[in-house]
C-alpha cells in the first residue's frame, strides 16, 4: 500500500528542519510545498531539493482546498507522496480535513511533527503552557470583515488569568504579515472599548520565531504598538496571571515590576466586568 | 418679451413660498412635452422664440437630443407675473421617454403639480395612464393640457362641434384615469374642471393655448379655430393666446405652493420614521429647520464637475455647508449653491426651503440621493427607497472605432451612467467588452447618438436581451462547504411569494429599514411568519432576499456581511446562463463555522455560500424570465389583421382592442428579443398610419421550447462551458 505523509519542516530551514523530514521526502515518489499559509523561514528551495533528491514541487491554495483536494488525492494515489508544511501541518495551519479525506479513501497516512509557533512562543517568553487559553488570530480589519472575536475570546481567557497567543494574519501570496505592532493596536483599541488603558495591559512581542534571530520583547500593549521591527512574521501574547517564576522571565523580556501590577489590576478590573472568577 | 433682470428677481422671490410652484410636464411619447417645454423657456427668453415650435420638424432622437441641451440643465427656475404679483415656477425636467421612467418618478418626488400633455387625436394611451399614476402615487396634483388641437381640423377635418366633443371627451377620459388611480380623499378634488380653467387646450407648435374662462373673457369660439385652421390664416389665435400666459396662468392658480402640498405630501412621501423631528419642518416647509434636500437629478458639467439638483423639504441651504449624504453615508461640503436659468448656472448665497436648488462639490451624490442636516444622519434615510417601475432589460457590447480614445470614451461613459442611473455600464469579466443596459433599445440608441455627438465613433454589437433566473420549486437545505471544509452552510432555495415582491417593487420594504417595522408589513400585507419575518439580512435590487433561519450560532454575527456577499455574488449571475437572478428567497437554515477567524474569511465563506445557493436554483426547478414589452397602437381598423399577424410572428399576444372614434386602439405584449425591427415592421405594415410606444411589461418565463436553446446562446455569447454546471459539481 503507498502512503501519504504530512511533513512538519519547523520554523527555520536551518534551524529545526529534522532529519526525520528530510527521510520522509528522500523517500518519497513526489514531494509538494504547501505555500501559502505561512512561510518557512531561510529556506533555500534548491538547497532542500537537493537534500531530498528531488523537486519540490509548490501548491497554492486552490490545489489543496476545494476542487483541489480531490484532484491532489487522485494524483497522489497509486505512488508515495510527501506534502510538507512550514511549521507542524496539523497545528493552526490546519490539513486535517484534508487528512481524514485521505484516510477515507484508503491512505496510509504518516505524520512526521515539525517545530510549532504556539509552543516555540510560550517557551521563548517563559510562560507556561498550562496556564494557555485557547489561541486566535488577529485578521486584517477589512470593510467587509473585520471580526473581533478573537479579542473577546483573550478577554475571556484573561478574565480566568489564562494567556492568549495571537497569531497575526499572514497574506503570503502578498507578501504581508501583520506586525504585533498592528496587532497591539488593534488589540488596544479593544481595550480601550472595555474601559482600561493600553498602558497597563502588558504584552509580548515576538518575532521570527525559531530562528536564530528570534525576538521576544516584553511591554505594555500600548508600547509594543509603537515600536516598530520589521522582521517578520510575528506573533503576540497577552499574559494572564503569572507566577514568580513566569514574573521573572518577563522582567529578563524587558517588562517593568510597575507595569506587571497595573497588568494584574487590569485582569482583576476585566474578571469583574465579565462576571468571571479567576 | 424675455425678461433679462430675472436672475436677480428669481432670488429674491425664493424666500416667499407662497409665490413658488414647482411642477414638471409628464406626457405619453410625442404627444408634446418637448414642444410645451420650449413654450415656457420662450417666456423665460432662455430660448429664442424662433426655435420654439419648430422642434418637431426634427427626427424624434433630435428633438430629444436637443432638449437634453437645454433641459438637461434640469429644473428651470421662470419668472411669471400673475394678478400683479410675482411667481417663481421651477420647472422640473422629466424624462421625454418612456424608457426612462425610473427616472420620472424621481422627478415627480421633488414636484408638487403636473401638467399632463395628451394628444387630441390621440387621447389618452398608456403612458399618459402610467405617467399620471405615478403621479398620483407621490400625491402630485395634475392638470391637463390637450395639445395639437389643429390635427383634430387639418387632419379630421373635424367640425367646431365635433372639435368640442371631441375635447370634452379626452377630459372624461382623464378624470375617469384620476377616479381609478387617485387616493379616495383626492378623487373628486383633483378632478380637472374645464370651466375653472384647470384645463388648456392649444397647438404647442403654433404657441397658441386657451382654457374656457380665458376663451369666454376674450370671446374666443370653437368656430374660430376651425375657420382659423381651415383659412391657414392663424395670426389671430397666436397673439391673443399666448401658449406660455395660459400654462403659467394655470399653474399659479391652481397647483398648490409648497407650503400647503408638503403639508400633505410629505406623510406620502417621506417613508421614514413620521416621529422624526425632521417631519415637523418638513410639513412646515421651515426655511429655519434643519436641511433636508431630495436629489433628482445629477449631471456632470465638463466645467463645475458634478451638480446635483434636489427640492429643498426644510432648512436653508447655503455654500460652504456641511452636509450628510444618506445613501453614499458620506459627509460632504456644498461648495456652491445656485439655480438654473435655462444652460446657465447662476449663484446664490443661499436657497431656503420650498424650491429647487442646484449644488456643486457633492460628487458622491446620484439621483435618490437625500442631503441631510449631518446632526439628523440617523434619521434620513426615508427618501431612499424610491420605488421603480422598469428595469433594464437591453444591453449592447460597446467600443469606440478608434482604441486611442479608450480611455476617453470610457469617461464620457461613466459620465453618462452617472447622470442616468436607468443606465448601467459595466465590463464583462469573461470577454473585458464594455457593456451598456438600459431600458429598451431607444434609450440604448440615444446614449450612441449622445456618444456621436461628442465626436466619437462607436462600434456596437447587435442588442443583446437581459433575461433573469428564478426558481419555481422549493430545494434544500443544501450543504455547501468552504474551500477549506471548516465551515458550512445549510441553504433553502424558494421562489419569493408575489406578496413580497410586490412590497419591494413599491418600496414598502426595502434592505436597511428597521427590522420590526419590516416584520409587520412582510406579516400582515405577504403572510410570513414572525420569526422569519424578523430575520431577513439583505434585499437586493432584484427581488432577491436573504433570510437567517439559525438560531444562536456563536461568531455567526461577524461573519453575516460576508455571507451576504456570498448571496449577492450568487444572485448576481445565476447558473442556468450566469444572467441576473430575480426573485429568489434564500435562507440560511443552519451553519458550521471554524472557531478561529482566519479560517472563516471572506475567501473561504463567500464561495461557499454562492455554491450552495447557486446549486440550490439547480435543485429547485430553475426557469429563464424573458421581458416582455407593452405595445400600445392606435391604427385604422383595416390594419388590425397586420398586426394581429405581426404579433403572431413575433410570439406576441394581443392583450385588448378597443374602438376609439375612428381608430383601432389595441395592448399588445411582445418579447423584447422579438422586437429589434419592430418599428420597421409596424410602418411598412399600416402604411405608416400607426402611432405607438412602447414600455416595459413584465418577466416571463421563456417558452419551454425555447428555453434550452436561449440558455445555450447565451452561455455561448459569454464565452461559458457549454454545459450548464450540475449540482454536484458546485458542491464539491
Amino acid at each position: 500500500m503507498t502512503w501519504l505523509a504530512f511533513v512538519g519542516l519547523g520554523l527555520a530551514f536551518r534551524e529545526s528542519l529534522t532529519n526525520a523530514a528530510v527521510e520522509t521526502l528522500r523517500s518519497a515518489d513526489a514531494a509538494y510545498f504547501e505555500g501559502y499559509t505561512s512561510p518557512l523561514l531561510g529556506l533555500e528551495l534548491q538547497e532542500l531539493e537537493s537534500l531530498i533528491g528531488k523537486k519540490l514541487m509548490v501548491l497554492e491554495r486552490n490545489e489543496l482546498e476545494g476542487k483541489g483536494i480531490t484532484k491532489f488525492l487522485d494524483s497522489a494515489a497509486g505512488r508515495n507522496v510527501a506534502l510538507a508544511t512550514a511549521g507542524d501541518p496539523f497545528i493552526a495551519t490546519t490539513h486535517i480535513s484534508l487528512r481524514n479525506d485521505a484516510k477515507a479513501r484508503g491512505f496510509d497516512v504518516i505524520y512526521i511533527p515539525g517545530v510549532s509557533a504556539y509552543t516555540t512562543a510560550f517557551s521563548l517568553s517563559g510562560l507556561q503552557i498550562y496556564k494557555a487559553g485557547p489561541p486566535a488570530t488577529i485578521v486584517t480589519p477589512s470593510g467587509l470583515y473585520h471580526p473581533t472575536s478573537q479579542f473577546s475570546k483573550a478577554f475571556r481567557n484573561l478574565a480566568q488569568g489564562l494567556h492568549t497567543l495571537f497569531f497575526l494574519d499572514i497574506d503570503l501570496p502578498h507578501r504581508k504579515f501583520m506586525t504585533f505592532s498592528e496587532g497591539a493596536e488593534l488589540f488596544g483599541k479593544a481595550i480601550h472599548a472595555k474601559g482600561l488603558l493600553a498602558s497597563e495591559v502588558l504584552g509580548i512581542g515576538l518575532s521570527r520565531l525559531g530562528s536564530r534571530e528570534q525576538l521576544a520583547v516584553c511591554e505594555s500593549v500600548e508600547r509594543l504598538s509603537d515600536l516598530r521591527n520589521n522582521m517578520v512574521p510575528h506573533s503576540l501574547i497577552i499574559p494572564g496571571y503569572l507566577d514568580d517564576i513566569e514574573r521573572r522571565a518577563l522582567i529578563f523580556l524587558g517588562a517593568e515590576p510597575r507595569l506587571i501590577e497595573s497588568h494584574e489590576k487590569s485582569i482583576r478590573a476585566i474578571s469583574s466586568k465579565l462576571h468571571l472568577e479567576p | 418679451m424675455p425678461k433679462f433682470k430675472q436672475t436677480e428677481e428669481l432670488l429674491q422671490l425664493m424666500v416667499n413660498t407662497a409665490n413658488i410652484r414647482n411642477m414638471g410636464i409628464i406626457a405619453h411619447v410625442d404627444h408634446g412635452k418637448t414642444t410645451l417645454s420650449d413654450s415656457l423657456l420662450l417666456s423665460a427668453g432662455i430660448i429664442s422664440p424662433k426655435v420654439a415650435g419648430t422642434a418637431l420638424a426634427m427626427d424624434y432622437l433630435e428633438i430629444e437630443q436637443k432638449r437634453q441641451m437645454t433641459v438637461k440643465a434640469a429644473n428651470v427656475s421662470l419668472l411669471h407675473e400673475f394678478k400683479n404679483q410675482s411667481y417663481v415656477v421651477n420647472l422640473i425636467d422629466t424624462p421625454g421617454h418612456v424608457d426612462f421612467t425610473g427616472k420620472v418618478t424621481r422627478s415627480l418626488r421633488v414636484m408638487d403639480g403636473a401638467i399632463v400633455v395628451v394628444d387630441s387625436v390621440e387621447g389618452v394611451m398608456t403612458q399618459t395612464e402610467t405617467v399620471l399614476r405615478q403621479a398620483l402615487e407621490e400625491r402630485v396634483r395634475p392638470l391637463l393640457y390637450v395639445n395639437k388641437i389643429d390635427r383634430l381640423v387639418k387632419e379630421l377635418r373635424l367640425s367646431p362641434q365635433e372639435v368640442q366633443d371631441r375635447l370634452t371627451g379626452i377630459v372624461r377620459d382623464f378624470n375617469s384615469l384620476i377616479d381609478s388611480f387617485a387616493e379616495d380623499e383626492y378623487k373628486d378634488k383633483w378632478k380637472v374642471n374645464m370651466a375653472k380653467g384647470q384645463v388648456a387646450f392649444g397647438a404647442a407648435k403654433d404657441k397658441w393655448g386657451f382654457n374656457i374662462p380665458i376663451a369666454a373673457a376674450k370671446g374666443l369660439k370653437f368656430a374660430d379655430i376651425v375657420s382659423g385652421y381651415t383659412s391657414g390664416d392663424i395670426s389671430r389665435l397666436v397673439e391673443n393666446f399666448p401658449l406660455y400666459v395660459t400654462i403659467l396662468d394655470m399653474i399659479v392658480e391652481h397647483l398648490p405652493n409648497p407650503l400647503e402640498a408638503q403639508k400633505y405630501r410629505i406623510p406620502r412621501i417621506w417613508r421614514g420614521n413620521m416621529e422624526s423631528p425632521l417631519v415637523d419642518h418638513m410639513l412646515r416647509c421651515d426655511a429655519a429647520g434643519p436641511l433636508l434636500i431630495a436629489v433628482n437629478n445629477v449631471v456632470v458639467d465638463p466645467h463645475a464637475g458634478l451638480v446635483a439638483t434636489g427640492r429643498v423639504f426644510s432648512g436653508t441651504v447655503k455654500s460652504g455647508q456641511e452636509v450628510y449624504l444618506a445613501s453614499a453615508k458620506s459627509t460632504a461640503r456644498i461648495l456652491q449653491v445656485g439655480i438654473f436659468m435655462g444652460q446657465s448656472r447662476e449663484v446664490a448665497q443661499e436657497i431656503p426651503a420650498g424650491n429647487i436648488v442646484a449644488l456643486l462639490g457633492l460628487e458622491q451624490a446620484r439621483a435618490g440621493e437625500t442631503i441631510v442636516d449631518p446632526a439628523f444622519k440617523e434619521d434620513s434615510v426615508a427618501f431612499e427607497r424610491l420605488k421603480y417601475v422598469s428595469e433594464p432589460v437591453v444591453t449592447i457590447a460597446i467600443e469606440p472605432k478608434n482604441s486611442r480614445e479608450l480611455p476617453r470614451f470610457i469617461d464620457a461613459l461613466r459620465k453618462m451612467s452617472i447622470e442616468d442611473p436607468n443606465l448601467l455600464l459595466k465590463i464583462s469579466e469573461e470577454t473585458g467588452e464594455y457593456l451598456i443596459s438600459g431600458m429598451g433599445q431607444l434609450h440604448l440608441e440615444i446614449v450612441l447618438y449622445e456618444l456621436q455627438e461628442k465626436g466619437f465613433e462607436v462600434v456596437t454589437s447587435p442588442p443583446i436581451v437581459v433575461y433573469r433566473e428564478t426558481v419555481e420549486g422549493k430545494a434544500g437545505p443544501i450543504e455547501g462547504k468552504s474551500p477549506n471544509k471548516h465551515n458550512r452552510f445549510r441553504i433553502m432555495v424558494e421562489p419569493l411569494n408575489q406578496e413580497a415582491i410586490a412590497l419591494i417593487q413599491t418600496g414598502e420594504i426595502y434592505d436597511n429599514q428597521d427590522f420590526r417595522e419590516r416584520a409587520k408589513k412582510l406579516r400582515e400585507k405577504a403572510g410570513w411568519e414572525t420569526d422569519e419575518a424578523r430575520s431577513i439580512w439583505s434585499i437586493d435590487d432584484r427581488l432577491n432576499v436573504l433570510v437567517d433561519g439559525t438560531k444562536g450560532i456563536q461568531h455567526l454575527d461577524e461573519i453575516q456581511d460576508t455571507i451576504i456577499q456570498g448571496f449577492k455574488w450568487a444572485t448576481e449571475a445565476g447558473p442556468l446562463a450566469q444572467e441576473p437572478m430575480r426573485g429568489v428567497k434564500v435562507t440560511l437554515d443552519d451553519a458550521t463555522i471554524h472557531e478561529d477567524p482566519a479560517h472563516r474569511g471572506p475567501a473561504q465563506v463567500m464561495p461557499a455560500t454562492k455554491n450552495a445557493i447557486q446549486a440550490g436554483v439547480l435543485f429547485a426547478q430553475p426557469a429563464l424570465l424573458e421581458p416582455l414589452l407593452k405595445l400600445d397602437i392606435r391604427i385604422p381598423p383595416e390594419y388590425v389583421s397586420a398586426i394581429n399577424r405581426i404579433a403572431a410572428q413575433k410570439r406576441g399576444r394581443v392583450i385588448e382592442v378597443n374602438q376609439v372614434a375612428s381608430q383601432m386602439r389595441m395592448l399588445l405584449e411582445i418579447p423584447v428579443s422579438e422586437t429589434f425591427n419592430l418599428s420597421t415592421e409596424l410602418r411598412s405594415a399600416t402604411a405608416g398610419k400607426a402611432f405607438w410606444g412602447l414600455e416595459f411589461s413584465r418577466w416571463a418565463p421563456t417558452p419551454q421550447s425555447l428555453l434550452l436553446p436561449t440558455i445555450q446562446k447565451i452561455r455561448e455569447r459569454k464565452g461559458l462551458p457549454k454545459e450548464i454546471p450540475r449540482p454536484e459539481d458546485l458542491l464539491e
